[in-house]
């Protein structure tokens, strides 16, 4: 009976194409991205004005977190057939056959629901909807409509990233001013630079699965310009938020010398060609990628810091201080 | 006798882990229900 048993469970194992853990799970919902939602919205709510209960606040950012990572989820149940086919993706727990595509599904849409449902209770229904839209933003108009239809699929997908701080903000004041609209447009205009270096290096993935990435498209010369401009039309947005409430002398000092940096390399990036950069395996266009990740971790850092500040110094008063 | 097989183990650490985010989940509905409704609301008599 022991034996017949222990055959049935090896039968059905063989059966069934893997038995997902909870780790698995976890990895469906993106931990990395979440960091990155979890960071910026943190910053946006310590530095939103009218302050909520700390208890408040922090179940409050485990649904904007929560969210993020179902839309991942939905964004896996969507392109498991091409992240099956691209070195960087293959080993995510659908194309690996850890977790079946309907159930990833159901996880998506799940957590979803309950992520949305709980932030208009715990915080306020102005909130609640950004994070559902974000999530609808994500994983239908990004996901299914856009990332394989145009080479802007980068630009367009980049504000459901930039999503966060606005809802976190919201979720804290039940409004939206200035400061988080400036965070937004800070990551919103960060994305495509960011993930266009990536994809410079990345390019035979992208092209293999037919995923239209701007160098696929338009080439890597108008790419390389491309990345240019996004990166001029970026820089003042720092300096403008570290000029509004939510801003601060330490975001100030981290927006002037971020920007120094990063149009250095943006700079050196546009102006190469493609035989350099193949000389040297990209090393122009990997050294970007890695400094607009420290860019944008510097500025919501600094934010938080500023937060910090204000609430040692009392005095300060930043906006009317300069 | 032998009852544990590896896809046993497998689920009972995913079982787990499904069990400690509801009783998060839980605790942290309880606690923020709590603070909503204000500071003496864990003993509504004093």
């Amino acid at each position: 009976m022991t034996d017949a048993s222990t055959q049935l469970a090896q039968d059905y194992d063989i059966a069934t194409t893997g038995e997902a853990q909870f780790g698995d799970y976890i990895a469906l919902l993106k931990p990395r991205v979440m960091r990155l939602v979890v960071f910026t919205a943190l910053a946006a709510m310590a530095a939103a004005p009218a302050g909520e209960h700390p208890v408040v606040a922090l179940a409050a950012l485990i649904c904007i977190a929560v969210g993020a990572g179902a839309s991942g989820a939905l964004n896996m149940w969507w392109d498991a057939d091409i992240d099956a086919e691209m070195s960087r993706t293959a080993g995510r727990p659908i194309p690996s056959g850890r977790v079946g595509p309907e159930e990833a599904l159901g996880l998506g849409i799940g957590l979803s629901i309950l992520s949305v449902g709980t932030l208009a209770v715990v915080a306020n229904p102005l909130s609640a909807a950004l994070l559902a839209f974000t999530i609808f933003f994500y994983a239908v108009i990004y996901s299914i409509w856009l990332k394989r239809a145009t080479p802007q699929n980068i630009v367009i997908g980049g504000a459901a990233g930039a999503f966060p701080p606005v809802i976190g903000w919201a979720a804290m004041t039940g409004e939206v001013t200035l400061a988080p609209v400036l965070m937004f447009l800070v990551i919103f205009l960060w994305t495509p630079p960011h993930f266009w270096a990536l994809a410079l290096f990345r390019n035979d993935d992208y092209t293999r699965v037919g995923v239209p990435m701007m160098p696929v498209v338009a080439g890597e010369p108008a790419t390389r310009r491309l990345i240019w401009l996004y990166s001029l039309v970026l820089a003042p947005l720092p300096v403008l938020l570290a000029l509004t409430e939510a801003g601060g002398p330490l975001t100030l000092a981290a927006a002037l010398l971020g920007n120094l940096v990063f149009l250095l390399r943006a700079r050196v990036v546009a102006q190469r060609s493609a035989e350099a950069a193949a000389a040297d395996r990209y090393a122009a266009e990997k050294r970007l990628f890695g400094v607009s990740i420290a860019y944008l971790f510097a500025i919501f850092a600094a934010v938080l810091a500023d937060a910090a500040l204000a609430a040692l110094l009392p005095g300060l008063d930043w906006p009317a201080w300069i | 006798m032998q009852r544990d097989h590896e896809l046993h183990k497998r689920r009972r650490g995913r079982n787990l882990g499904v069990l400690a985010v509801l009783l998060g989940f839980a605790a942290l509905l309880f606690i923020v229900t709590i603070v909503k409704m204000g500071g003496n609301s864990a003993n509504p008599w004093g």
